[in-house]
C-alpha cells in the first residue's frame, strides 16, 4: 500500500504527519517512508538513522564534438528546451536547461554528439530503525527539478509493502511524480483561508488523477467554517483533527516524534485505522 | 532604477506571504509579485479588483494517431521519461509524464506524432488603492512553474517601467528548484525567512546555497523566533558564522494566525509581531534607499 501525505500549501505539517505516521505504522509492520521533498527535505531529522548508501542520480548531457559537427544546427533548432546554441566556431551547452531528453543525440546527422552523466542529486538510504527504512532524495544545490530523483527513489522500495511518501509542497510536477502511482492520499491542511485556497488545488489534482484521499486538518486552533462547508459540500471525508499545541510545536521544532506520548500515539493509531493500513 | 526584492525561504509556511503582505502595507508606491504560483495567496489578503486577465500557456505534449501508427514501439524504447506505455498493440502517451520533448515524434518512423499546447494557468493584475498585484493560478499537475513565475515577473516589470512604480516585492516560491530560482533571478535583494526549528535552520542553508550561488545580496529574517530560543540561537549564530546580516527577528504571536483568519495583513492588529515587522521595514529602508 502506497500512501502520499501532501498538502499544497508549505509549512502545514506534512514531514510532521509523514514521520509520526510511518513511526506508528512501524510498531507492527515494517514501512517504507520515501522524502519526495527532494528540495527541502527534514524527514532524517526526525528518523534519527545513519546512511547506509548514497546513490547518485544523474541526467544524460550532450557534449558536442566541434570536429565532427557541421553546425547544421539540427540540434539547437529541436532543442524544446533551448538548451543549445551553435555559432559559427564554437557553440554552448546550457546544463541547466536540460532535461536529458536525447533528442539532439538522435537526431545529429554528423555523430557528433556524446552523452554523460552529469549529477543532480542524491538518494541516501538509512540503515533500517525501529522498522523504519528512510529514503530521501536530496537535489543538487542550482538544479532545477528533482523528478528524475523521485523517479529513481521509487524503484528502491519496490519490494516494499507499506509505503509512506512525503510529498513536496505545491501540487506541479515532482507532486505529480510524487502520488502519480499511489493508492491514496492524506491531504494535510490547516484551518486558514490560506490552507483552504491551497488544499483545493492538490483535492483537484487527485481528483484529475483520479486518486482516492482522505482530509488531516493540523493546528487545529477552532473551527474555521468555510472549510468545514468546503469539505461538507464536496463530500470529502476529514479524517482527524490535531489540536494546535505548542507541546507539539516545540517537540517538532527540535525533530522529536509526538507517538511516544499516550494522547498523540492515539491520534495516529486512529488515523491509521480509519485509512485500514493497520486493522 | 526599479528596485525589486523577493523573500523567499526554502521550508514552506515560515511566514513569506504575512511578512510580504505586511512590507507591502508599509512601501509606498510598490508592486507585489506573487511567484508561488502553485499556492497563490496574497490575492486573498488584499482585497483587490481584478483588471486584466491573461491565459498561460504551458509546454506541448505528443499525441499518436494509431491510425497511423505501426505499433513499432520505437517510441516506447526511446523516450526517457517513462511517457509512452503499450497497450492492446498500441503506444499511449501518458501526457503528465510527457516533458514535449520531440524526440518521439522526430524518430517515429510512420510519422504518427504530433503536438498540442494547451492553456496551464491564467495570470492576472489587480488593484486596490495604492496596492497593484500581478499573481496567477498554475492549474494543478502542470509542469511549468518557472516559465510561468517569468512570466509573473516581466508583467510586473513592464508594469512598474510605464506606471512608474520604484519597486517590486516578489513573494516567492519554497524550495530550492526552478520556482525559488526563477523568483530571485535577477532580483536586486533577497530576504530569506526562516523559523526557529531544526527543519527551518537545514532548509535555510540550503537556500541560502543557492542564492549566493546567483549572487544576489540577502538578509536573513527569523520568524516565530521564541519558540525554540535555543535554535535562534543556533541560526543566529550560523549566519555569524557566514557574515550573512539578520535583519530582525519576528516573535511566535497568536494574532497572526488571527489576522490571516479574517483575511487581513497584521497590521491592522496592535500586536507584537506587526511591531517587529516595523522595526525591519526601517531597518530595509536604510538598507535600500
Amino acid at each position: 500500500m502506497k500512501i502520499a501525505v501532501l498538502s499544497g500549501k508549505g509549512g502545514t505539517g506534512k514531514t510532521f504527519i509523514s514521520t509520526n505516521l510511518a513511526a506508528c505504522i512501524a510498531k507492527r509492520h515494517k514501512v517504507t517512508l520515501l522524502d519526495c521533498d527532494t528540495e527541502e527535505p527534514n524527514c532524517s531529522i526526525f528518523i534519527k538513522s545513519k546512511i547506509d548508501e548514497k546513490t547518485e542520480v544523474s541526467l544524460k548531457i550532450p557534449h558536442i564534438d566541434s570536429s565532427a559537427c557541421s553546425r547544421c544546427k539540427k540540434c539547437s533548432e529541436n532543442c524544446y528546451y533551448g538548451a543549445i546554441s551553435i555559432f559559427k566556431q564554437s557553440h554552448m551547452i546550457f546544463d541547466f536547461l536540460c532535461h536529458g531528453c536525447g533528442l539532439c543525440f538522435y537526431i545529429c546527422p554528423c555523430n557528433a554528439i556524446k552523452e554523460s552523466e552529469k549529477p543532480i542529486g542524491i538518494i541516501n538510504s538509512y540503515i533500517e530503525k525501529e522498522n523504519i527504512t528512510l529514503h530521501e532524495g536530496l537535489l543538487n544545490i542550482g538544479q532545477a527539478s528533482g523528478v528524475p530523483i523521485i523517479r529513481e527513489m521509487k524503484k528502491k522500495a519496490a519490494d516494499s509493502e507499506i509505503i509512506i511518501l512525503d510529498s513536496p509542497p505545491g501540487s506541479s510536477c515532482s507532486v505529480v511524480e510524487t502520488i502519480k502511482d499511489i493508492d491514496m492520499a492524506l491531504l494535510v491542511t490547516e484551518p486558514t483561508p490560506y490552507g483552504l485556497h491551497d488544499v483545493d488545488a492538490v483535492v483537484n489534482l487527485c481528483t484529475d488523477m483520479r486518486i482516492p484521499f482522505v482530509v488531516i486538518i493540523n493546528k487545529d486552533f477552532g473551527s474555521y467554517k468555510k472549510m468545514d462547508l468546503y469539505f461538507a459540500e464536496k463530500d470529502i471525508r476529514v479524517v482527524s483533527r490535531i489540536p494546535f499545541s505548542e507541546e507539539i510545536s516545540e517537540q517538532s521544532s527540535t525533530g522529536r516524534l509526538i507517538i511516544d506520548g499516550k494522547s498523540s500515539f492515539h491520534i495516529f493509531e486512529s488515523i491509521c485505522k480509519s485509512i485500514g493500513v493497520i486493522s | 532604477m526599479i528596485e525589486q526584492l523577493a523573500i523567499v525561504s526554502g521550508k514552506g509556511g515560515t511566514g513569506k506571504t504575512t511578512l510580504c503582505t505586511a512590507l507591502g502595507g508599509l512601501f509606498k508606491n510598490i508592486i507585489i509579485a506573487d511567484c508561488d504560483v502553485d499556492a497563490a495567496n496574497t490575492a486573498l489578503i488584499f482585497k483587490t479588483d481584478l483588471i486584466k486577465t491573461y491565459d498561460y500557456i504551458g509546454s506541448r505534449k505528443a499525441f499518436i494517431d494509431h491510425g497511423k501508427c505501426i505499433s513499432c514501439f520505437a517510441c516506447v524504447e526511446k523516450c526517457r521519461f517513462g511517457a509512452i506505455t503499450p497497450k492492446n498493440e498500441k503506444p499511449f502517451i501518458n501526457s503528465i509524464s510527457c516533458e514535449g520533448c520531440g524526440l518521439c515524434a522526430k524518430i517515429c518512423p510512420a510519422d504518427a506524432i504530433s503536438f498540442s499546447v494547451e492553456k496551464a494557468g491564467e495570470y492576472y493584475i489587480s488593484k486596490e488603492g495604492n496596492i497593484t498585484l500581478v499573481h496567477a493560478q498554475l492549474y494543478p499537475g502542470e509542469d511549468t512553474s518557472g516559465k510561468l513565475i517569468a512570466q509573473v515577473r516581466k508583467t510586473a516589470l513592464e508594469l512598474a517601467q510605464t506606471e512608474n512604480y520604484s519597486m517590486i516585492l516578489i513573494d516567492g516560491s519554497p524550495g530550492i528548484g526552478c520556482a525559488a530560482i526563477s523568483s530571485i533571478t535577477a532580483v536586486n535583494h533577497v530576504i530569506i525567512v526562516t523559523e526557529s526549528t531544526l527543519s527551518g535552520l537545514h532548509d535555510l542553508k540550503r537556500i541560502v546555497s543557492v542564492t549566493e550561488k546567483l549572487r544576489r545580496p540577502f538578509w536573513v529574517v527569523i520568524n516565530k523566533s521564541d519558540l525554540n530560543p535555543a535554535i535562534t540561537e543556533q541560526i543566529s549564530k550560523y549566519c555569524e558564522s557566514l557574515n550573512i546580516k539578520v535583519l530582525g527577528c519576528i516573535p511566535y504571536d497568536k494574532t497572526v494566525v488571527k489576522a490571516i483568519q479574517e483575511e487581513k495583513s497584521i497590521l491592522e492588529y496592535d500586536c507584537p509581531a506587526r511591531n517587529s515587522v516595523i522595526e525591519i521595514y526601517e531597518k530595509l529602508r536604510g538598507e535600500i534607499l
